[in-house]
């Protein structure tokens, strides 16, 4: 694992593991690490829905805070800290910014795999398609 | 021992030892659960029972938490009801939503969650358990798409009925309440796992299709099988007892064996007997309670009269009432006149 790799898909990998391991005790682990990573296919299978990055740190959280034991809690702390939307879309931009702007202060070795630039930016233009001050211009 | 502490800005005493939730309880306070019963060691698997106590840095389940002097316990804010919502739109969206053909519809405790929280659509659609298999056995049908792993049925045939019969089987996503290797259930069908289920995955196999909740008369009643005296609710639809329960505050605290939970039938069988028959010519003949009697007391005086009374003997059942067993015993002493008495617990 180097800084080339996408970290959407180490998320995916990590959470691989953790939902095998989970013992299936307490609903927020057994169902919800199975969602996160049910969301996580989706986005880099390029079948992405509108928000699945928010409901992703919505759940990361939910699950984070209910679940019984350890390995609940930390699971979700993968998609928490590396999918964040911020992160998850800085990521891309900068690697956008860097292939096309080159601007300095945007340089960071983070790397998303191609479908999740793909989801990022389709998720950037949905979120502006419905943004209020689109339509609101729009019908004004 | 009492202890005080703060529920939701009251201030409340319970006995030392009590849990959040049972404190919550005594107080009416309105707390979620699917995994908890009274009768049944906490378990702390549904994690809908969370509250946010002060100082602490992560909410706790108040199933499992014993209450302390001075705790400020938060029983619901929006923190908390929406990590509620998440679970419960996390089962349900493990759960077959067919709550229209469900013999549980009207009295399954994740509905009225589903109700609860207004859960219409579901934000975590995904793959679901899908099993093929149906149980073999006579009485308990069990549908595991429908189970909520909340483990109620596992714990009360381990800790009330020590029988065993079940366990969950595998782990996380996969994991399955099951007898052992899979079989068809296989023990004493005395029907707790029935009785806990807060779903429709364990239902009574008598019972299905015999009528929606709504329609249901309940009526109190006795068990009539043994001495024991198990309160019984009997569940009547269109005149016919449909399915047979007891309510957990009863004496017997809810448990009821195999006959008294699923032995009701007899109750509107055509076979069963409703006049005294006489024998005559090798035939049963129907006849009247006063024509049955006079030849009791006929045959029986004869006996008397030509052997003494220590010929007759009589032997009395555990289906009648203490008074009945009383009166007959007397009967027995006072008009045959012989010790010969007893009756069917005594073997």
């Amino acid at each position: 694992m180097d800084e080339t790799d996408c970290m959407v898909n180490i998320a995916k990998y990590f959470l691989e593991f953790t939902q095998a391991e989970s013992c299936g005790k307490c609903v927020p682990c057994r169902i919800g690490t199975k969602r996160l990573l049910e969301i996580l296919q989706r986005i880099t299978d390029g079948r992405g829905r509108p928000g699945d990055t928010g409901l992703l740190e919505k759940l990361s959280n939910d699950i984070k805070s209910a679940s019984l034991c350890g390995l609940g809690q930390t699971a979700s702390g993968i998609s928490v800290m590396s999918i964040r939307p911020t992160s998850m879309r800085s990521a891309v931009l900068q690697v956008y910014a860097r292939t096309f702007s080159r601007i300095p202060y945007l340089k960071s070795s983070a790397r998303a795999a191609p479908c999740v630039q793909g989801y990022v930016l389709q998720e950037l233009l949905w979120e502006r398609r419905n943004s209020p001050t689109r339509s609101s211009r729009r019908y004004a | 021992m009492m202890v005080t502490l703060t529920i939701d800005g009251r201030s409340i005493k319970v006995r030392e030892g009590s849990t959040i939730l049972q404190a919550v309880r005594e107080n009416d306070i309105y707390v979620p659960t699917l995994c908890d019963d009274p009768r049944l060691e906490p378990y702390g698997g549904c994690r809908l029972c969370l509250v946010r106590i002060k100082g602490m840095a992560r909410p706790v389940t108040a199933c499992t938490t014993p209450v302390t002097e001075g705790m400020e316990v938060e029983t619901t804010n929006e923190e908390i009801e929406g990590l509620r919502r998440t679970i419960v739109e996390l089962l349900l969206s493990d759960h077959p939503t067919d709550c229209m053909i469900c013999e549980k519809a009207g009295d399954c405790t994740l509905q009225e969650l589903a109700y609860f929280y207004n859960l219409r659509e579901n934000r975590f659609e995904g793959e679901r358990r899908k099993y093929a298999d149906s149980d073999g056995n006579p009485f308990i049908e069990r549908n595991m798409e429908k189970c909520i792993l909340c483990g109620k049925c596992v714990r009360v045939c381990n800790e009330v009925q020590g029988v065993n019969a079940i366990e969950i089987a595998y782990r996380g996503f996969s994991a399955k309440v099951c007898p052992p290797f899979e079989k068809d259930l296989d023990c004493e069908f005395c029907g707790q796992c029935v009785s806990v289920c807060p779903t429709g995955a364990l239902m009574g196999k008598i019972s299905m299709g015999m009528g929606r909740q709504k329609d249901i008369e309940k009526v109190e009643s006795v068990c009539p099988y043994c001495g024991c005296g198990c309160n019984i609710t009997l569940h009547v639809t269109r005149n016919e007892v449909i399915r047979v329960s007891s309510r957990p505050e009863s004496l017997n605290e809810g448990w009821l064996c195999v006959k008294g939970r699923f032995g009701f039938k007899f109750n509107s069988s055509p076979e069963r007997l409703k006049y005294p028959l006489i024998k005559r010519n090798g035939q049963f003949e129907e006849t009247s309670w006063d024509e049955a009697l006079d030849y009791v007391a006929e045959r029986l005086g004869d006996i008397k009269d030509s052997y003494g009374a220590d010929a007759i003997a009589g032997l009395s059942s555990a289906r009648c009432t203490n008074e009945e067993n009383y009166l007959f015993q007397k009967f027995m002493r006072a008009a045959i006149g012989t010790n010969n008495v007893d009756h069917c617990a005594r073997y």
